[in-house]
């Protein structure tokens, strides 16, 4: 019984001992594995912190990036803006992906209305050709340069040059078209500008040329003139006035003179000639070169209105005639088909002359109008009217140097000119002159009689004809003659005859030694020498220069005997041509 | 050259090979994780770390975390979801046994000897192991589960590297009714535990995890400090093959020696066997997951 608890007893002992270990191995796991939960929580978080300081830094670094690559893509865009061309991205259907400012700008129209369009939305009619190159470029992938096309915009037909490029992936797939387009439209308009003034440039120089070649021909048409002039002044002493011959003679006289003008007018146009300036009256002057005019132009009517008290004026009359018919001619090609021509002469003052584009020096002036009643002109035109080479005729007809050389010719007199018209409503000339108190000389002066005298004349001069009518009639007048013909021969007979010789007439243009420095070799040995210029042209401003260094006297070929016993004797006599220097 | 020095010698031969053979990549993983289980800072992060460098290792971690032994919930594609799902001392065992299996996976039988049947060994030593620190210590003996794990890595050394020799022992052994060692040290002059010791050792790996390595068939040897281990892992290396759990290298096991280890261990025989028991039930249900099955872990 004992035996019997104490085996139960044992049994409950060892069963308890089982069920303790049991709660020990259960409280321990339960325990660890607690904390191993806590551990793996608290990992987990860990973790996921890490993961959302990760997530931060990545998102930093990202932003980094993509701050990166918008300042690349801004540097593109800037460097795309700040090209002149246009420049612009096309996808495969030729929609616009991408343009920059110029291409905005020259459409005149923002970039998100041109994003995503098509040519033939942006554009009407060369859309065509247009999308018939973008359809090339994108089948064959080859570039197409240099192509010239025309674009209508908001700012009017632009001229473009368009390289067209295939736009290629990486495996050289065409994927679009980029294009540069230069507006060429300011330089092809300047460099049409610049074919016009090289145009212009040309017909300036042909009108020096054919000047030269005038000048040429009328120097060498002088000369053989002076030799008839001579010629016929000789045989008219030796012809008694009722001799049958003697009319005729006077006729070829009078021819002669004919053609010295016409060798005058040409010399004119060479803007070349004589520059002889004395008083004027400038009524007569008007009067002939109107009457000159009118007879070539009956279908238009003068009207004269002349002040009777009109002041005169200093001026080469020559050139006042050219100007006065230049003014003429301008009118009648405003009356193609006639009209009226209003001429009025008057004096006034600088103080009348208010109100114009310049400012008038102070003193008296005298006024020549010219009015007509042509087709007028407009404002822009009366701009530039008096700008070399400004023609309203059309290039190549008019020459454009009209108004100009009469602008020149009232500027070289210390005058002005305006105009005033409307279109429609014919135009008015004013021609303002500066008036002089000076005396008209007359022109009865040059009396019939021939002034005679005893002394001796060296004559210079290089051309036959020239020389042995000169001899002539020198000597027909009474005077001792002494030949030279050419300049060195001048200075060298001068410095041995000297003493003979009481005055000298020089030709101005010889081939050896000019006029000019065949005066001042003379002038250098005897300073008081007397020296008669004479030319049938001169080289501009060489006369009025070898004036201005004193030179006595100028007598233009072809002369008479009259003319040329008249200049002697102002020259032996000192008796120096009023107003012999240009200004 | 006396014995000792001539050992010494032929086992840095060895570890030379080893060094240059593929036993070696799986030295930093392992060192890693042992590492995290020593370093009372280490945080899971830094496991997710070690696991997630070693691409096929993250997969076979996540494809074990998933398996049914796991019974977790959701599907878990990130290491840092097993950490929570499974928990961060389950991963480690993960990741550490997930590791040395790669050594163990090749399949070639001597005998009753194949790197599996050694494998599901040392998966239930290292298993009761740690069972034993946790229950009976209150412990989380993740160190006794990797000692478990690697405390026959000798053996596939010398089945690596000295194949015939090693055919040789295991015939020997099986012939002359010998323990593995003796058998081992018969011809070879050195055991498996020489062997592991100097592996680990040269691995860096902790100076009681490489004592209990290279004593778990003499934890006697070991002084006092650092004797646990050994003697834990001896205890457990007896059991399982007492129990017949896998490849046994003990065909003659010292009872003695057994009863004083449970002595010095302070535990009791009835409840050891409770340990046992539950340790006999995990590693049926692994077998049930083919957790010891070629095919299912290698892919």
């Amino acid at each position: 019984m004992k035996n019997c608890k104490d085996d139960y007893l044992k049994e409950l002992e060892e069963q308890n001992l089982l069920l303790e270990t049991r709660i020990k191995h259960l409280t321990n796991d339960l325990r660890l594995t607690r904390e191993e939960n806590e551990t793996s929580t608290r990992n987990y978080f860990e973790i996921y912190s890490n993961m959302e300081k990760k997530v931060e830094e990545r998102t930093r670094e990202l932003e980094e990036l993509q701050r990166e690559l918008q300042e690349k893509s801004q540097e593109l865009e800037i460097m795309l803006d700040s090209s002149p061309a246009m420049i612009f991205f096309k996808d495969a259907e030729q929609r616009y992906v991408r343009v920059n400012k110029n291409f905005s700008e020259i459409l005149g129209l923002p970039i998100s209305e041109i994003i995503g369009k098509k040519d033939e939305e942006l554009f009407s009619g060369e859309a065509l050709l247009t999308e018939q190159d973008d359809q090339k470029v994108l089948e064959t992938g080859e570039p197409i340069l240099h192509r010239s096309e025309v674009i209508q915009t908001s700012n009017g037909n632009r001229q473009l040059v368009i390289d067209r490029i295939p736009y290629k992936d990486l495996k050289g797939e065409v994927k679009g078209i980029i294009s540069f387009a230069l507006d060429v439209t300011e330089a092809k308009r300047v460099e049409a500008e610049k074919r016009k003034l090289e145009a212009q440039f040309q017909q300036a120089q042909r009108l020096e040329a054919v000047g030269t070649l005038a000048g040429g021909i009328a120097h060498n048409f002088n000369n053989l003139l002076m030799g008839i002039q001579g010629n016929v002044a000789l045989m008219l002493v030796d012809t008694e006035p009722v001799h049958p011959h003697f009319e005729k003679m006077k006729v070829i006289e009078k021819l002669i003179q004919s053609g010295s003008k016409l060798t005058a007018q040409l010399l004119g146009y060479a803007r070349e000639g004589q520059y002889e300036i004395k008083p004027v009256n400038l009524n007569q002057v008007v009067k002939d070169t109107a009457d000159t005019f009118g007879s070539t132009k009956k279908e238009i009517r003068i009207h004269r209105d002349f002040a009777e008290d009109l002041l005169a004026i200093e001026a080469d009359q020559a050139q006042i005639e050219q100007a006065l018919l230049n003014l003429f001619v301008n009118a009648a090609d405003a009356m193609p088909a006639g009209g009226d021509l209003f001429l009025k002469t008057m004096n006034i003052s600088h103080e009348d002359l208010v109100d114009r584009p310049y400012k008038a020096k102070p003193g008296n002036y005298v006024l020549v109008s010219i009015r007509d009643t042509g087709v007028g002109m407009d404002k822009k035109t009366m701009e530039h009217i008096f700008e070399p080479f400004y023609t309203s005729r059309g290039l190549g007809k008019g020459t454009g140097l009209g108004l100009a050389s009469v602008y020149g010719i009232v500027k070289a007199h210390g005058g002005y000119i305006d105009v005033y018209s409307e279109k429609g409503c014919g135009a008015t000339f004013r021609v303002y002159l500066p008036a002089t108190e000076k005396s008209i000389q007359q022109e009865v002066s040059r009396k019939n009689e021939l002034t005679r005298g005893r002394e001796t004349v060296l004559f210079i001069d290089d051309e036959d004809t020239v020389a042995e009518v000169g001899d002539q009639m020198l000597k027909k007048l009474g005077y001792e003659v002494i030949m030279a013909r050419s300049g060195k021969e001048a200075i060298a007979v001068y410095e041995t005859e000297q003493e003979k010789i009481d005055m000298v007439i020089l030709d101005m243009v010889m081939p050896d030694i000019s006029g000019g420095e065949v005066y001042d070799r003379i002038k250098q040995i005897n300073p008081d020498v007397k020296v008669l210029l004479s030319s049938g042209y001169s080289i501009e401003g060489q006369a009025a220069e070898i004036l201005d260094r004193g030179c006595d006297g100028f007598i233009q070929k072809p002369f008479n005997l009259q003319a040329l016993s008249v200049r002697i004797r102002e020259v032996l006599e000192e008796k120096r041509v009023q107003g012999s220097c240009v200004n | 050259m006396n014995l000792k020095e001539e050992k010494i010698e032929k086992l840095r031969k060895i570890i030379e090979l080893v060094d240059q053979s593929e036993i070696s990549s799986i030295q930093s993983v392992v060192s890693g994780v042992i590492d995290v289980i020593n370093d009372p800072r280490s945080s899971a992060k830094d496991l997710k770390d070690i696991i997630e460098i070693d691409p096929p290792l993250t997969a076979k971690v996540l494809k074990v975390a998933n398996s049914a032994y796991y019974y977790s919930p959701n599907r878990i594609s990130e290491i840092q979801h097993a950490v929570i799902w499974i928990g961060f001392d389950v991963l480690k065992e993960i990741a550490l046994s997930q590791k040395v299996w790669e050594v163990f996976d090749k399949e070639e039988c001597i005998h009753d000897y194949s790197r599996s049947s050694l494998w599901k060994h040392s998966v239930a030593v290292a298993l009761l192991g740690k069972m034993i620190y946790r229950r009976e210590f209150g412990e989380r003996g993740e160190n006794a589960y990797a000692a478990g794990l690697l405390h026959d890595i000798g053996i596939i050394v010398e089945h690596q590297f000295l194949a015939n020799e090693f055919k040789g022992i295991l015939t020997k052994a099986r012939e002359e009714k010998k323990n593995l060692p003796r058998a081992e040290y018969e011809v070879l002059g050195y055991t498996h535990t020489d062997v592991g010791e100097t592996l680990a050792e040269h691995w860096s790996f902790p100076e009681e995890f490489v004592l209990a390595v290279g004593y778990h068939h003499k934890p006697d040897v070991v002084e006092q400090e650092h004797s646990r281990l050994a003697s834990t892992l001896y205890v457990a290396d007896y059991l399982c093959q007492e129990k017949g759990i896998g490849y046994a290298d003990m065909p003659v096991r010292d009872k003695e020696l057994f009863q004083k280890c449970l002595k010095k261990l302070n535990i009791e025989a009835y409840a050891l066997d409770l340990i046992v028991k539950d340790m006999e039930a995990e590693i049926a249900r692994m077998e049930d997951q083919g957790f010891f099955e070629h095919e299912k872990l290698q892919r």
